[in-house]
């Protein structure tokens, strides 16, 4: 007799795709990680408080973070006025403004750091009207916030274009039916229907912000407790030989952030919670 | 509240969706808008509707008689549903349907337990309360077409314009929906216009037919008026099974009721499958004379298809099962046809 199943599928080769990709993680991902992890072991707790617990190495966490955040924010913001622009409105060099937004995804992250940096400095095309406003962006906090919004611009408009593509034009026909003004359809009916897609695309931009290290160690001065990101610091800590250093700060990172994207995911899956399964 | 358009037109670039239509809804009708696709229905409704607007300095649009040709959407006090029922996805069933009094502004807006009170009255008049906390994705589609039913009806709409309310449905629900629909309507009695390419909905249900072609309208009446005296030989082929026929193959026979003179001998003339007799083919007997090539039994009716014996013209024809049984016809059999009733479009000439 043969063995009782308990669901049949038609859709052929669960076991053979979920090994790989479980052996392909576990290679790409998970191995290379969990060396971080087994290094940072080798310490003892005290040590690895103190590495991770310094003024300086907390200074560049509240950075990281805090930029990266607020990068993410303002991409999530502005990504879903330029997805939206490019979706709903045809005009001429509509196709180039297009290819614009995949530039930040393609240009060596140094080059923009060093591009941003020369506009942004004191004397540089922008930074030279913005100083005797006593705005500083170059070798500041904000310097580093604009960095990480570039780099992290693509991953909004992408993510948003296709969803508001495939938006029903009926759906704002039958709210203005229904007698609401356009801003009132744009929050309650718009804004929910994009929600799943903006938090992915917010997640992408943040996560892609936390790693960022090219476009920043320019245009940030790399400043100890002021301007010093957290992969510089780590940086910083290899130079000096101080490895487990190095691997305690990444650890603290990596779990930080694993948290973060979790919670977001879960967010997103809560705001799709009316999509049937 | 009655709904009259005078003289629409619109163009969407060098294609003409409308060109000078009139329509005139009274009072508590149901009306359809029948047509094939691209004849400019979904237009016309859409420009009742307020979502688009007819051609600058081309037609009115009036309700009971008020110019609202300006007027957006909005402010027209219309309930529209659309073929694929637009609902919110991201609000329950209750949501989508209070959604239209909780956008009001403050002073007009229904308090909660009476927007409550409005949202379940509705959902129970479209039979869906026990569903109102469901999302749309977790509906049938005759449930969502409903709940986009008790939508519109929430904000009391002045007219109901439905856009190919039963087109994304299977046959089976679709005539369930449609006969509902009419209940429906002769229970609120609101002026109610719909958009079908479906004959057979729109003679069943409706008041009053305005069939469209061609950014035009073709002809207004009852169901029966149009469908027994089309005005067109668009209608003709558009309303059911019609064969049409050159008069010349009439010769000889079956002329009964063609009148004195008859039609353009070179003209054509139309006949619904049912208004053919078929006698049996013997000495006494006259008619055109055929030869059956098939037979269709299965269904209420018998369908055969003969072949006319001198210009070899096919001729459908519809008759009774008993009567198909009382003549023992088989394939290839010679038969005699007589038209009962027949129509000729050639110099107004009605038969």
């Amino acid at each position: 007799m043969a063995t009782p199943r308990t669901s049949r599928t038609i859709l052929p080769g669960f076991g053979l795709s979920l090994g790989f990709t479980l052996a392909y993680l576990g290679l790409i991902v998970l191995i290379p990680l969990s060396a971080a992890f087994l290094r940072t072991a080798g310490m003892s707790w005290h040590d690895f408080v103190e590495a991770v617990d310094s003024p300086r190495v907390v200074a560049a966490y509240r950075l990281t973070f805090g930029a990266s955040l607020a990068a993410g924010l303002v991409n999530m913001v502005f990504g879903l006025v330029v997805a939206w622009v490019l979706v709903r409105y045809s005009f001429p060099g509509k196709k180039i403004i297009d290819a614009l937004v995949d530039l930040p995804f393609a240009l060596p992250t140094a080059v923009a750091g060093i591009a941003l940096t020369s506009l942004y400095a004191p004397n540089g095309w922008v930074g030279r009207w913005l100083a005797p406003l006593g705005f500083k962006v170059a070798f500041t906090w904000t310097g580093v916030f604009v960095a990480l919004t570039f780099i992290g611009l693509p991953f909004v408009v992408r993510t948003l274009q296709p969803v508001l593509q495939e938006l029903e034009p009926e759906i704002e026909e039958a709210a203005s039916t229904l007698g609401a003004n356009r801003l009132q359809t744009v929050i309650r009916i718009i804004l929910p229907e994009l929600a799943p897609s903006l938090l992915t695309g917010f997640a992408l931009a943040f996560a892609r912000a936390l790693g960022e290290y090219g476009s920043v160690v320019f245009i940030s001065g790399n400043m100890p407790m002021k301007t010093e990101i957290v992969p510089l610091l780590i940086i910083t800590k290899l130079e000096q030989y101080d490895y487990r250093g190095a691997t305690a700060i990444a650890v603290v990172m990596l779990v930080a952030s694993f948290v973060l994207l979790l919670l977001i995911n879960l967010l997103q899956k809560w705001s799709r919670r009316y999509q049937a399964i | 509240m009655s709904i009259e358009a005078h003289g629409i037109r619109k163009k969407f670039g060098s294609y003409t969706a409308l060109d000078g239509v009139d329509l005139n809804v009274p009072q508590g009708k149901l009306v359809a808008l029948l047509g094939p696709s691209g004849s400019g229905k979904t237009t016309l409704l859409r420009i009742i509707a307020g979502l688009e607007f007819p051609d600058a300095g081309s037609g009115r649009v009036l309700f009971h008689g008020e110019d609202v040709t300006d007027l957006p959407a909005g402010k027209r006090k219309v309930g529209f549903v659309f073929q694929h029922y637009a609902l919110f996805k991201h609000m329950s069933v209750f949501e989508n349907v209070a959604f239209g009094l909780r956008v009001r502004n403050r002073a007009a807006r229904p308090s909660d337990a009476s927007i409550a009170e409005r949202v379940h009255r509705l959902l129970e008049l479209v039979q869906l309360d026990n569903l109102a906390g469901r999302y749309p994705s977790q509906l049938s589609g005759g449930e969502r077409q409903r709940v986009a039913l008790a939508r519109a009806l929430a904000v009391e709409p002045r007219v109901l314009l439905l856009d190919e309310p039963f087109g994304a449905l299977d046959a089976r629900v679709r005539k369930d929906l449609r006969r509902w629909l009419r209940r429906f309507h002769d229970e609120i009695q609101l002026t109610t216009i719909f958009v079908t390419h479906d004959q057979e909905e729109a003679l069943e249900i409706a008041d009053e037919v305005v069939i469209m072609n061609k950014a035009h309208v073709e002809q207004v009446g009852t169901p029966q008026q149009v469908y027994d005296r089309p005005a067109s030989p668009f209608v003709y082929q558009f309303l059911g099974n019609v064969n049409v026929l050159k008069v010349p193959a009439l010769e000889g026979a079956g002329r009964r009721g063609l009148g004195p003179e008859g039609p353009d001998p070179e003209g054509q003339i139309y006949v619904r499958p049912h208004d053919i007799e078929l006698t049996a083919h013997d000495a006494g007997s006259s008619g055109i004379s055929a030869i059956v090539r098939h037979i269709h039994a299965a269904g209420p009716q018998a369908r055969l298809l003969v072949e006319q014996v001198h210009s070899r013209e096919h001729v459908e024809v519809e008759i009774s099962r008993s009567e198909l049984t009382n003549l023992g016809l088989r394939v290839n059999d010679l038969v005699r046809l007589r038209l009962r009733q027949a129509h000729s479009f050639d110099e107004d000439y009605a038969i």
